[in-house]
C-alpha cells in the first residue's frame, strides 16, 4: 500500500514539475514545451527555412493583384498598379521574412523593450522616453491629416505588414519569440515613426558641449577648446575647393588650471557620460560619384557603403518596387520604414553619409522648484513646465518604472546635479516621416532628387549624393541646420531665461554645403566636415562627429584615376589604405629608432643600449617591415593600432578622472597636429613627475608597451599569430546577441582610417552598392547576411562571403515581371473583400 | 503485431494532436492511453515510445520539407548554451517525461482504486 502511494506521489510531482516547466518555464529558462515542440516551437523555423516556391494571399484595402516574383538572391521585386499597393505589397514581404526584427526595433524605438524581453530593457527604455523621442513620434503622427501623402504611405505600409501576421499561425512565428517566450503584436502606422526617430537618435544625439565641459573642469576653458575645437583640423570638404586638403598647424593651448566655476564643477560631475566609444569616429559611412569623363566607359559612376552596427539579420533588406509609368526603384529599406532609402531608379542613384551637424544644444533653466518644477523663467516671465507620466511594463505587463517627464517650450528638461538642463533637437520638432523617400525616388536628375529630399529631410541631416545617367553629378547636406541667435556655435550650454539665446530659424538651402558637376570631377563624402573652414559661414558643426582619414583616403584614390570604372568603384570600397598610418609611421619610426633624451629618466635601465634588440627596436623592426596597408594577412596592423591605443592613453591622461577612465577623448586631428608639437605640454606624462616627457618618448614607450602585450597575449610576432583578420576579425551579432545565430570571427580588410573601418568590433560597411548610369542602369551590391531573418534558413547568412571578400553580387533589375524568368518564388497578393 | 498496430496508432495520434494543438497532446493522449489500457506496464512502454517516436518522426518531416537539422541544432545549443545537440536530445527527453509522468500518474491512480487481492498458493 505505502509503495503504490509513494509509486503515485512520486508520479504526479514529477508531472506536475514537468508541466510547470513546459508551460511556464523556469527562471531564465523559456516554457520547454513551446520552446521545444517540434511542429510549432523551434523547430517550426526548420520546417518554414524557406519560402514556398508559389503562394497567394488575400489583403484588404488592395486596389489590385499585386506579382511579386523572388530572384535568386531572394530580392522580392514587387510590380503593382498602383504606389499605395506597391508599399502595402513592400509591408508584406518585409513582415514575411524579418517580422521579429520588425517587432523588435519598434519597440525599442517606443521605449516598449521591456515589454518583450523583461526588465533588464528597463533602463534603456526609460533613456528613450526622457528624451522624449515616443512622445514626438505620436505627435508628429496625430499631427498628420488623413489624406496627407506621408499618412497614406504608412497606412498602405501597415496594412501589409499585419496582412502578412493574419496568415500566420503560432507555428510560423519567428524563433526569437520562442525563446523569449513573446508574441507578435499587431503593427501601427505610427511605428514607421517610431523607427525613424531612432534613427536620427543614432545618427544626430551627438552632445559635443558635454566634451567640452568635461575637458575644461580637467585642464580649463583655453585648452579644451583648443582640443576639441569648432573646425576640424584637417579639412577636405564635401564642398570642394582648389585648395584642400590642408591642414591646421596652429599651436595647440597646453592644459591649463581646471575650470572650477560653479557651472563646469557642477556639470562635469553630473553628467553622465555620453557612452563614448573613441572608435565609434572611425565608423559612420562613405559615398561618392564620378562624373562620365573620368570613368572609362563615360557614364556617371555611384558608390555608397553606409556603416552602421552589423546584425544578423542585417538592418537592411532589399526590395525592388515597380508600377508602371510611375515608379520603378531598387534599393534597400529598414523593416519599418516604408520607401526604398538608399537605390536607384532607371535615371538617378544616390545614397547618404551622416553630416554630424549640431542640431542639439541644451539651456540651464531658472526654475521655481530645484525638486519638481512647475514653472521655468524666460525674459522677465515665468512659463508653466509640461508634465507627462510615462510608465514602463515588463513581459508579464507588471509596472517596474513610473517616470515624470518635464518639458519645456524648447524640449525635455531634465536635473543634472543641481542644475536643470532643458535640451532642444531638431528631430523632436520635426520628425521624420517616409514622404521624402517616397516623391525622390520617382526623380529623373541628381538636382531633382536633392531638392525634392531638400524639401521632405528635416533630420537626421545626411550628406546626399547623386548621380544621373545624363552624366550630372551632385551633393548636398540635407537637413534642417539652426540659426543660433546668439551667433555663437552649439558647443556651449546657454542660459536659457534669455529668449535672445533661442534659435532663430534654419539656413536657407542655398546656404546648405552641396555642389554640382565639380570641376574636378568627382564627389566624395566621409562625415568629414562639410564646409571649408575658411568660409564664413554660421556654425554646422564641429567637425569631431568623425575621424577625416576615410575623407583624406577616397579623394586621393579618386584624384588618382581619370578613368574610374566599376569594379575600381568596388574595390576602392574595401581599400587597405590609411592615410592615418602614412601619417603616424614617420614619427613612430622616428621613436622607434631614437634612444632616451637627457630630459627622461631610463625605466628600469631598459634603455636600449645593450646588445640585445629591445622591445622597442624589435616594434620599429615591425613596423618599418609594413607597407602600411590593412589587407587580411598583414601582421603589423594590429601593432600599429595597440600603439595609437597607448599614444591616446599616454597623452590624453590629464583628462583622467579618479577612476583612471577618461572624461572625453579628442579625435584624431588633434592627435596628429600635436605629432608636429613635439614638445608641447601635452606629452608630459603625468604620472612620471620626475620626467618631462616629449613626443618621441611617448610614442617609444608607447610602442614597447603595445610590443610587449602583443607578444604576451599572441605569442612573438608572426605572420600566423598576429594575422590582422584574426585578431581583429569583424562581429556580426544576433539581434539579441545569440551567439549561436550570430557570425562571431568574419575576417575582412581595412581597419581603422581605411575605407572600410569594420574590423575588430560589431561596426561596419552595412550595405555596399555601386552604379553605373547608362542607357540601361548597371548596379552591384551586398550586405552582410542575408535577406531572410530565419536562422534556419540558407537565405540568413549567405552574403556575408561575399561582403567579407570584397566582391559584390550583379544586381538583378527587371523592367516587367516577365523579364524575370525563373523566380525562386513568386507570390500573388490579391484584393479582399472586407 | 498488436502491440505494434497499437504503437503506430499512437504515434499517429501523438503526432498529429502535437501538430493541431501542441505539446499538451502528449499528456493528455497518455494519460487517456493509460486509462483506457488494461495492462499498466504495457500501456507505460506503449506511451513513451510513442512519445519519442512521435517527435522524432516531425522532426524528421520538418528536415525534409525545409533544411537540415543538424546546424540549427548547434546553432540553437550555442545560443540557449547548452551542450552539442542539446535541443535535440532534450526534444526527444522531453515527451518521453511528459507521457511517462503523465501515464505513471494515471496507472498509479488506477491501482489505487483497485482492490488488492491475495496471492494464489502455487
Amino acid at each position: 500500500m505505502a509503495a503504490r502511494h509513494v509509486l503515485l506521489g512520486v508520479s504526479a510531482a514529477a508531472l506536475a514539475a514537468t508541466l510547470y516547466a513546459s508551460a511556464c518555464g523556469i527562471g531564465p529558462v523559456p516554457p520547454l514545451g513551446r520552446l521545444l515542440d517540434p511542429a510549432n516551437g523551434a523547430w517550426a523555423a526548420v520546417g518554414a527555412a524557406d519560402l514556398p516556391s508559389r503562394a497567394t494571399a488575400d489583403m484588404p484595402a488592395l486596389g489590385n493583384d499585386v506579382e511579386v516574383r523572388y530572384d535568386d538572391r531572394g530580392v522580392p521585386h514587387i510590380f503593382a498598379q498602383s504606389e499605395m499597393d506597391a508599399y502595402r505589397a513592400l509591408g508584406y514581404v518585409v513582415a514575411r521574412d524579418r517580422l521579429f526584427q520588425l517587432d523588435l526595433q519598434t519597440r525599442a524605438a517606443s521605449g516598449r523593450l521591456s515589454e518583450m524581453v523583461g526588465g533588464v530593457a528597463r533602463f534603456a527604455d526609460e533613456e528613450t522616453r526622457q528624451l522624449g523621442m515616443p512622445r514626438a513620434a505620436l505627435a508628429k503622427w496625430r499631427s498628420m491629416a488623413v489624406d496627407d501623402m506621408g499618412r497614406r504611405i504608412l497606412d498602405a505600409y501597415a496594412d501589409g505588414v499585419n496582412a502578412y501576421m493574419e496568415t500566420m499561425s503560432e507555428r510560423s512565428w519567428p524563433v526569437e519569440y520562442r525563446i523569449l517566450d513573446a508574441r507578435p503584436e499587431r503593427w501601427e502606422p505610427v511605428n514607421s515613426l517610431h523607427l525613424f526617430m531612432r534613427m536620427s537618435n543614432i545618427l544626430t544625439y551627438i552632445p559635443s558641449e558635454f566634451d567640452r565641459i568635461a575637458a575644461r573642469a580637467k585642464v580649463g576653458r583655453a585648452a579644451a577648446e583648443a582640443i576639441f575645437p569648432l573646425n576640424s583640423l584637417v579639412q577636405e570638404p564635401i564642398q570642394p575647393n582648389e585648395a584642400t586638403p590642408w591642414f591646421d598647424t596652429s599651436a595647440i593651448a597646453p592644459p591649463g588650471t581646471p575650470d572650477t566655476s560653479a557651472l563646469v564643477r557642477t556639470l562635469a560631475s553630473a553628467l553622465r557620460p555620453w557612452p563614448f566609444d573613441e572608435n565609434r569616429r572611425h565608423f559612420a559611412s562613405n559615398n561618392w560619384a564620378v562624373a562620365p569623363r573620368r570613368t572609362k566607359n563615360g557614364y556617371a559612376l555611384l558608390a555608397g557603403d553606409p556603416h552602421l552596427e552589423l546584425s544578423l539579420p542585417s538592418i537592411w533588406y532589399e526590395a525592388h518596387l515597380v508600377v508602371p509609368g510611375v515608379l520603378d526603384v531598387y534599393g534597400v529599406t529598414i523593416p519599418g520604414a516604408p520607401g526604398i532609402i538608399l537605390g536607384f531608379n532607371r535615371d538617378v542613384a544616390w545614397s547618404f553619409t551622416n553630416t554630424g551637424a549640431d542640431v542639439l544644444d541644451f539651456f540651464q533653466e531658472t526654475v521655481d522648484d530645484s525638486v519638481l518644477p512647475k514653472q521655468y523663467r524666460v525674459d522677465d516671465s515665468w512659463k508653466p513646465v509640461q508634465r507627462e507620466v510615462e510608465i514602463i511594463r515588463d513581459n508579464r505587463g507588471k509596472v517596474i518604472a513610473v517616470d515624470t517627464l518635464l518639458f519645456t517650450h524648447r524640449g525635455p528638461l531634465t536635473r543634472r546635479g543641481s542644475t536643470w538642463l532643458s535640451m532642444r533637437w531638431i528631430p523632436l520638432e520635426d520628425p521624420l516621416d517616409a514622404t521624402g523617400f517616397v516623391q525622390a525616388a520617382k526623380a529623373k536628375s541628381a538636382r531633382a532628387y536633392l531638392d525634392s529630399m531638400a524639401r521632405y529631410w528635416p533630420a537626421p541631416a545626411q550628406n546626399m549624393i547623386a548621380a544621373d545617367r545624363g552624366g550630372s553629378i551632385a551633393i548636398r547636406s540635407t537637413g534642417r541646420f539652426p540659426f543660433r541667435g546668439y551667433g555663437g556655435d552649439g558647443l556651449t550650454i546657454r542660459d536659457g531665461t534669455s529668449s535672445a539665446n533661442d534659435w532663430r530659424g534654419d539656413w536657407p538651402i542655398e546656404q546648405y554645403p552641396q555642389a554640382f558637376d565639380p570641376p574636378q570631377g568627382y564627389l566624395a563624402s566621409a562625415n568629414q566636415q562639410p564646409l571649408d573652414a575658411r568660409l564664413k559661414r554660421s556654425y554646422l558643426g564641429s567637425g569631431d562627429a568623425a575621424e577625416v582619414w576615410r575623407a583624406l583616403r577616397i579623394n586621393e584614390l579618386l584624384r588618382a584615376d581619370s578613368l574610374v570604372t566599376p569594379d575600381a568603384m568596388r574595390r576602392y570600397q574595401t581599400d587597405p589604405g590609411s592615410e592615418r598610418a602614412d601619417l603616424w609611421m614617420p614619427a613612430l619610426l622616428e621613436a622607434a629608432g631614437s634612444r632616451p633624451t637627457d630630459r627622461e629618466l631610463p625605466e628600469n635601465g631598459a634603455a636600449s643600449l645593450g646588445d640585445a634588440p629591445s622591445p622597442l627596436g624589435k616594434a620599429g623592426a615591425v613596423l618599418a617591415s609594413w607597407d602600411r596597408r590593412y589587407t587580411k594577412d598583414n601582421h603589423q596592423a594590429v601593432l600599429f593600432e595597440r600603439t595609437l591605443s597607448n599614444v591616446t592613453r599616454l597623452l590624453w591622461d590629464e583628462l583622467e578622472d579618479s577612476t583612471g577612465s577618461r572624461v572625453a577623448t579628442p579625435s584624431g586631428d588633434v592627435t596628429l597636429a600635436l605629432l608636429a608639437q613635439p614638445r608641447n605640454a601635452w606629452w608630459d606624462v603625468r604620472a612620471t613627475p620626475n620626467a618631462i616627457e616629449d613626443r618621441n618618448a611617448v610614442l617609444a614607450r608607447a610602442l614597447s608597451a603595445a610590443y610587449d602585450s602583443l607578444v604576451a597575449q599572441l605569442g612573438e610576432p608572426s605572420p600566423e599569430r598576429w594575422r590582422w583578420d584574426r585578431v581583429r576579425p569583424a562581429r556580426i551579432s544576433h539581434l539579441l546577441r545569440l551567439r549561436g545565430f550570430s557570425a562571431e570571427s568574419v575576417g575582412v580588410q581595412g581597419g581603422f582610417g581605411t575605407l572600410n573601418p569594420s574590423a575588430g568590433g560589431g561596426f561596419g560597411s552595412s550595405w555596399r552598392m555601386v552604379v553605373e548610369l547608362g542607357p540601361n542602369v548597371r548596379a552591384w551590391g551586398t550586405y552582410p547576411g542575408g535577406q531572410s531573418g530565419n536562422p534556419a534558413s540558407s537565405r540568413y547568412r549567405d552574403r556575408i562571403k561575399t561582403w567579407s571578400d570584397g566582391e559584390l553580387d550583379s544586381l538583378t533589375v527587371p523592367a516587367v515581371a516577365a523579364d524575370l524568368t525563373n523566380p525562386r518564388h513568386t507570390l500573388r497578393l490579391r484584393p479582399r473583400d472586407n | 503485431m498488436r502491440a505494434l498496430r497499437d504503437t503506430a496508432v499512437v504515434v499517429v495520434l501523438m503526432g498529429a494532436g502535437t501538430w493541431l494543438f501542441g505539446w499538451w497532446a502528449i499528456p493528455i493522449l497518455s494519460a487517456i492511453v493509460a486509462l483506457w489500457h488494461r495492462r499498466g506496464r504495457r500501456a507505460f512502454l506503449l506511451v513513451v515510445v510513442a512519445a519519442a517516436l512521435s517527435w522524432g518522426i516531425i522532426l524528421w518531416i520538418q528536415a525534409l520539407f525545409g533544411s537540415s537539422l543538424a546546424p540549427f541544432d548547434r546553432a540553437l545549443a550555442i545560443s540557449l548554451g547548452v551542450s552539442p545537440n542539446g535541443p535535440l536530445v532534450l526534444t526527444v527527453l522531453l515527451p518521453v517525461l511528459l507521457a511517462a509522468t503523465a501515464a505513471g500518474t494515471v496507472i498509479g491512480l488506477k491501482q489505487l482504486r483497485r482492490p488488492r487481492t491475495a496471492a494464489t498458493p502455487a
